[in-house]
């Protein structure tokens, strides 16, 4: 029986978003207590949410678990702006990972991370530290650096309010540090992240930037400290985020 | 003739939902469907739910990042990107799937798909195009599961019988006695054909991908133009990157 709360609107959709992100970036199957425990909800809410969802198949039930289902999958596939940026930049980001060997990525910015639209996998990956649709923080990586630096004060501003959480001893969680360094990535047109964000990985990232100007998103090649050199990496990265820009330009006069 | 639009159409509007999640849902499934970007207006038209109510939901919708305001109205939001890109089904498919379907591709030049059963229509996990450059290939596209290889190729393995119902339901008498067959064939032969019954022009050959429990995930599949890809010579190598795939799922 459903109860008054559960009509109302506005807790039904804050539920069903508890529920939703209580699942992890690495697709773990979670049990109904597990949900419970994560969503902070009672288990006989989630319970008859999750039900509802399996039914709809926006969770995937296998034995007693769900996962994040195919319904939802085939929301995201077709969402405007990911599916454009894909359809540009595949090929430029093929090549990039074909030259460099190295695990290629496309990221735009969304309140104080990066959400990883697009990834190339390189000749030798580990285990990703982030896949497609994950997130990272915008400043403990060179692609969220590469952004902020071409992005109006007001962005940057959010994300120093934010904290600047250290992730590594390396993260860089001093205002001025960060604003410093903003300004250099801004005269090199390339970002670069030393084992800011994981310990080991290393990586290199420029701007696609809109007809103003304003960053759209970033492109970057990541590696192991003993694969990747960034300064000899830069260039390549540098210029496939020109080609980008271009030709994103060429697809919106068209 | 019936042509791909006609294929591809929205189903048949539905009476106005009444749940609250229901209704959720079916303002992004008419969003999801409009392509782009779609008025309150329309969506009212679309879902049978009153004007305000479409306001109200698309305002909370949006304020999550579910749906994004357009200039024109609303469109599907990132949080959608980030919450599917994760689905665990499709990712796992797609990771042990991508190098047989590669090979499939360069061993025959046609389009190889990936597919996952939703309601009664089979969902593109993935789609690498062949010599069919007119046949809309992309990932989330859907097509019915009673006509297309792939379609069959997952029913004739499917446990559940209530979704092969749910699918069959439009056949009646000789027809659906004549689908009970094919899919007894399909389980003998391990593949499912689709000879110019979807698409004109277009057949197709299909091979489930089953888990290490027989359970069915998917179906592979590949499509070329009738008279010029030969069905029975594809057979035996849509079966064998089925049973790769499922293996590989094994394997990971």
């Amino acid at each position: 029986m459903r109860t008054a709360g559960w009509t109302d609107s506005v807790s039904v959709l804050d539920r069903v978003s508890a529920v939703f992100d209580a699942f992890g970036e690495h697709d773990e199957g979670l049990g109904i207590s597990e949900l419970a425990r994560r969503a902070n909800l009672p288990k006989s809410t989630v319970s008859r949410i999750a039900a509802d969802l399996v039914c709809q198949r926006f969770l995937d039930r296998e034995g007693d678990k769900l996962y994040l289902g195919v319904r939802l999958f085939e929301l995201a596939m077709t969402v405007e702006e990911p599916r454009r940026l894909r359809h540009v930049a595949l090929p430029v980001m093929t090549e990039l990972r074909d030259v460099t060997g190295q695990t290629v990525n496309l990221a735009v910015l969304e309140g104080v991370d990066v959400v990883f639209i697009v990834v190339v996998r390189g000749e030798h990956p580990g285990k990703p530290l982030v896949r497609v649709g994950g997130r990272l923080p915008a400043h403990a990586t060179a692609l969220g650096k590469s952004i902020l630096a071409f992005s109006p004060h007001a962005v940057v501003e959010r994300i120093i309010e934010g904290g600047l959480a250290a992730r590594t001893a390396h993260t860089i969680s001093e205002p001025s540090v960060l604003q410093r360094e903003l300004m250099d990535v801004h005269s090199l047109g390339v970002a670069t992240e030393k084992e800011e964000c994981a310990n080991d990985r290393v990586c290199v990232a420029s701007p696609i930037l809109g007809p103003g100007g304003a960053p759209i998103a970033a492109i970057s090649v990541t590696g192991s400290v003993s694969t990747l050199a960034p300064e000899r990496i830069a260039p390549a990265v540098r210029a496939a985020a020109t080609t980008l820009s271009r030709r994103f330009d060429a697809a919106r006069a068209r | 003739m019936t042509s791909l639009a006609e294929w591809n159409r929205n189903p048949a509007p539905s009476p106005a939902p009444v749940s609250v999640l229901d209704r959720i849902i079916s303002i992004l499934d008419a969003v999801k469907e409009s392509g782009s970007s779609i008025s309150i207006t329309d969506l009212a038209m679309r879902t049978g739910l009153p004007k305000s109510t479409v306001s109200r939901l698309v305002a909370e919708l949006s304020g999550q990042r579910y749906l994004e305001r357009t200039d024109d109205g609303v469109a599907l939001g990132l949080r959608l990107f980030e919450l599917g890109a994760r689905a665990s089904l499709p990712r796992r498919l797609l990771a042990a799937a991508a190098p047989v379907i590669r090979n499939l591709r360069d061993a025959t030049g046609e389009r190889v798909g990936l597919w996952v059963q939703q309601g009664t229509d089979m969902v593109s996990i993935a789609a690498v195009t062949g010599r069919l450059p007119m046949l809309p290939t992309r990932a989330g596209m859907r097509s019915p599961a009673l006509t297309t290889a792939s379609g069959k190729a997952y029913l004739a393995f499917c446990a559940d019988q209530g979704i092969v119902d749910r699918v069959s339901a439009p056949l009646i008498d000789d027809d659906a006695a004549h689908f009970r067959d094919e899919l007894t064939h399909v389980r003998a032969s391990v593949v499912a054909m689709d000879i110019e019954v979807s698409y004109p022009g277009i057949l197709a050959v299909a091979s489930p991908v089953l888990s290490s429990g027989r359970v069915v995930l998917g179906a592979i599949s590949i499509a070329g133009p009738s008279g010029a890809m030969d069905p029975d010579r594809v057979a035996p190598l849509v079966r064998a990157a089925g049973t790769t795939v499922g293996r590989r799922l094994t394997a990971a």
